[in-house]
């Protein structure tokens, strides 16, 4: 049966299922008393039926079998709309437009019914499989359907069926090609056994400049590279995912172009092609800090040569040419659907901030409502012009906001002043871009309710050329519903100690060390300050950057709150929040899309180390002459988090502090002890 | 001791004030008059600490005073109620049980801080709903009407604390007849009355 999944009352919802038998007959049940009743089997790769929920409910959709009585269950949880607060409902529609569209790459696979179940491999698109098949892969990899880290079979149908059978084939239409050391002197043989340089890396069958690109976001995203390959002949037969991975990005590194100064440091078409291509160094760059988030090994060279032909592409006004001119205030078919290209090389090349990087972000603000943004628009993106907000700039041109996505996320950037839209709901501020883009992809899906929608095609151009490519638009519109700009975070290690605290006297930079044996529960007197950090990192503890991550104060004094922020290069977020100044326990977690993160707790007392609070001239007891020092200073910085005199931690003596202060005195009327 | 007290609150009258929040207040009112002449003195009071169900006290606070500096000048200050006493302290051994300090060292503002020693129930029972917590003295430098203002900031713990060292909320500045001296004896005297059960 399909995964589990979510509808509301009163709208048709698409259950469906697949099965090995035919010919014979089944039956498919909504688990609401609605069923298909017996039929024949037409289609076993793909049994669909519409089911419609009066209430509110868990109910098991079921598809049996009458040759052999097997059956199989899904689960449907159904929510009323109008129970749900305006955040849980916009929640729950962007999971449903995410459960439809991966519905509809299901059903567009490229001879699906021939090749169920038996075929090992499947593919999408009439040309280019291998790069639109690995971009496919890995929406469904970034949306939680993943291998496991070793060889044990998958049993989930999308894990099964898609990501599986979808990596074997690009793996079955790599092709070997030797690298040697490029004509800068760089080895681009790392991390390879027959490294350094020549090796042999791997290659795929056309314009690899970019699409060997592309055939390394699904290994990247499958958190599975020790995992091997035993069912596809060929050149990586028995390799593991890790080395396929490795050896495409050494064969992309070495592809990089070396000759001339205008063009140094590019890709185009082909390795080596001799350009600096603006729209396939895009790929490149994704692809490289994919595989740097899964653990792959870049040659530390391929950032210092990117340097080169990117300060030759990125022009002044943050415009991105399509060719590399050398002239910055030049404009070689540049456009907005390049744009965000040039954030991910600023990003790439560690420029996190500054003059460049702000030119790009205000030339993405300018466009993102459609024509007159800064610069030129030299392209079309075959963007049909019916649904409402739709440009060949921007919302419609998959190529636009998939490289605005990335670059946005990446820097951290989460609101833009033309966007244009109202704060919510729930903490959602005005502005917010990706929420903007979410609002046009829910509303732009075509009849996810039906048995053959679910996809973003008729509402999306892919890009300048090649024409419509439904089957890329709508994974590019699910990498863009999911949580990550790059991959997602190795799941177990965030579900374990994917939330940490920042404990007082030591670097949040590392792992928080076990307090008394329990790393997830650490103390602080009330009305003070705590920072968690939550931390988006794969299997190998490589960062994620561009990951957004939710933290949720779940229960206690300070619940609820919520933040959201989006992972640094270190692939950290932290949340500094404030005790109200009530004693007790909070309960925090994080989360990633649906992944959560281990629970802490955080707890909150009223007394400071004993020996510490108001004793500031450390006589054991507090009296008049302590009282009187800290009224002396009140209106002064505290010295530090153990100050006597700060009895709140707030950094400050006040008044607060001293009256407080007062209420601890040893004896009545703060005397001091009899001599 | 209690007696005299209650008697000379009897001398002064009785005055009731207006039911409302606590509030502190200056008397005379803002803005001043200064065509008169200097030096002018000026009460900074709190009221309503027993009004609307309150039944709150001061045991500490730290105000700024906002005033004209190009009307007024700061000469001195005098902590305490210049008839019932200094309320932070202990009545009936005066002199051991406040601490209190002002600062004029910032132009137009005028700091002042009072911290008691005394327990949240010893403060309870002497303090009734309003009384003088300081007197300022200005020069007057030039002739116009100086306005004056409260400072205070929660975040910055300028404010005044009550009862478990909370702050007293909300507090603000209104302008108060010139009968303020009157009125605080008369709400304490009947703050008294209810504590020590006796009929006026």
């Amino acid at each position: 049966m399909m995964p589990d999944r979510d509808a509301l009352v009163g709208e048709d919802v698409v259950v469906w299922g697949v099965t090995d038998q035919t010919p014979g007959t089944y039956e498919l049940d909504c688990g609401n008393g609605v069923t298909t009743g017996v039929v024949a089997i037409a289609d076993r790769s793909y049994i669909p039926l519409v089911c419609n929920y009066g209430a509110p409910g868990t109910y098991t959709a079921t598809l049996t079998t009458q040759a052999l009585g097997e059956s199989d269950t899904a689960a449907v949880s159904v929510f009323d709309g109008a129970a749900l607060t305006p955040l849980e409902l916009r929640g729950l529609q962007i999971n449903m437009a995410i459960e439809d569209g991966l519905r509809n790459l299901w059903v567009t696979q490229t001879g699906r019914a021939a090749g169920f179940p038996t075929s090992v491999t499947t593919f999408w698109g009439p040309n280019f499989q291998y790069a639109d098949t690995s971009m496919t892969v890995l929406a469904f990899e970034n949306q939680g359907y993943g291998l496991t880290n070793d060889n044990v079979a998958p049993t989930g149908i999308y894990e099964k069926y898609i990501v599986r059978r979808g990596l074997n084939y690009v793996m079955s239409t790599l092709s070997p090609v030797n690298l040697g050391l490029t004509p800068q002197g760089d080895d681009p043989c790392v991390a390879v056994s027959d490294g350094p340089a020549p090796c042999v890396g791997l290659t795929t069958p056309a314009d690899p400049g970019y699409s060997v690109g592309v055939a390394m976001l699904g290994f990247a995203g499958s958190g599975a590279l020790a995992r091997t390959n035993t069912e596809v002949a060929g050149v990586t037969a028995g390799m593991t995912f890790g080395e396929i991975l490795q050896r495409l990005t050494n064969a992309l590194a070495w592809g990089q172009q070396d000759a001339g100064t205008v063009h140094r440091g590019g890709w185009i078409y082909s390795l080596n092609g001799g350009g600096f291509d603006g729209s396939t160094v895009g790929w490149a760059l994704l692809a490289f800090l994919d595989a740097a988030a899964a653990g792959a090994t870049v040659p530390p060279w391929v950032a210092t040569e990117f340097q080169f032909g990117f300060d030759n592409t990125l022009n002044t006004n943050g415009s991105f040419d399509y060719r590399a001119d050398g002239n910055p205030a030049g404009n070689s078919n540049p456009g907005p659907q390049k744009v965000g290209i040039g954030l991910q090389g600023l990003f790439f090349t560690g420029e996190f901030a500054g003059a460049r990087v702000t030119a790009v972000t205000d030339n993405i603000n300018s466009w993102w409502n459609g024509p007159g943004g800064i610069g030129v628009s030299s392209w079309t993106c075959s963007v049909p012009l019916g649904p409402a907000g739709s440009s060949n700039e921007n919302k419609g041109c998959t190529y636009s906001m998939f490289n605005n996505f990335k670059g946005l996320k990446l820097h951290g950037i989460q609101t833009l002043p033309n966007v244009g839209r109202a704060a919510g709901p729930g903490a959602i501020p005005a502005n917010d871009w990706h929420e903007d883009y979410k609002d046009w992809l829910l509303a732009n899906q075509n009849a996810p309710t039906t048995v053959g929608g679910g996809s973003w095609g008729p509402a999306m151009g892919f890009s300048c050329c090649g024409g419509s490519r439904p089957d890329m638009e709508t994974a590019i519109a699910e990498l863009m519903l999911s949580p990550v700009a790059l991959v997602l975070p190795d799941p177990v290690q965030f579900g374990e100690i994917g939330l940490q605290h920042c404990l007082d006297g030591v670097p949040c930079t590392s792992r928080t060390p076990e307090v008394d044996g329990d790393p997830t529960a650490d103390t602080n007197p009330v009305g003070t300050d705590h920072t968690v950090v939550a931390r988006a990192l794969s299997v190998g503890d490589n960062p994620i950057p561009g990951t957004t991550i939710d933290i949720d104060i779940l229960s206690g004094p300070n619940a609820p709150q919520n933040f959201q922020g989006v992972s640094n290069a270190q692939g950290e977020v932290k949340f500094t929040y404030t005790s109200d100044g009530t004693v007790g326990t909070d309960e925090i977690q994080a989360s990633i899309g649906n992944l959560n993160s281990n629970l802490l707790t955080k707890i909150w007392e009223d007394d400071a180390p004993e020996g510490l609070v108001c004793d500031v001239n450390t006589d054991n007891v507090v009296d008049r002459s302590d009282i009187q020092a800290i009224f002396g200073l009140v209106g002064t910085q505290a010295s530090g988090p153990d100050d006597p005199a700060d009895l709140n931690g707030d950094g400050l003596i006040t008044i607060n502090d001293a009256r407080g202060c007062v209420l601890q005195c040893t004896n009545p009327r703060c005397a001091p002890n009899p001599i | 001791m209690k007696r005299l007290l209650l008697t000379a609150f009897l001398m002064i009258g009785f005055a009731s004030a207006p039911a409302g929040a606590i509030m502190l207040t200056f008397d005379p009112a803002s803005p001043i008059d200064t065509s008169g002449g200097g030096p002018i003195d000026v009460a900074v009071g709190i009221t309503g600490l027993e009004s609307d169900g309150f039944d709150e006290i001061v045991a500490a606070f730290d105000i700024d005073v906002l005033y004209d500096s190009s009307l007024l000048d700061p000469t001195s200050v005098a902590f305490g109620d210049p008839l019932l006493g200094d309320m932070l302290d202990d009545l009936f051994f005066p002199g051991f049980f406040s601490l209190y300090s002002d600062d004029t060292s910032t132009a137009g503002v005028w700091n002042l801080a009072g911290l008691s020693f005394l327990s949240d129930a010893d403060l309870a029972f002497q303090q009734g709903d309003s009384f003088v917590l300081a007197v300022l003295t200005f020069d007057v430098l030039n002739e116009g009407f100086a306005a004056l203002d409260f400072g205070l900031d929660l975040a910055l713990g300028k404010d005044v604390k009550g009862r478990n060292n909370d702050p007293i909320l909300p507090v603000s500045e209104v302008p108060e007849p010139g009968t303020l001296l009157l009125m605080g004896a008369g709400m304490l005297l009947l703050g008294l009355r209810r504590r020590l059960g006796l009929a006026v």
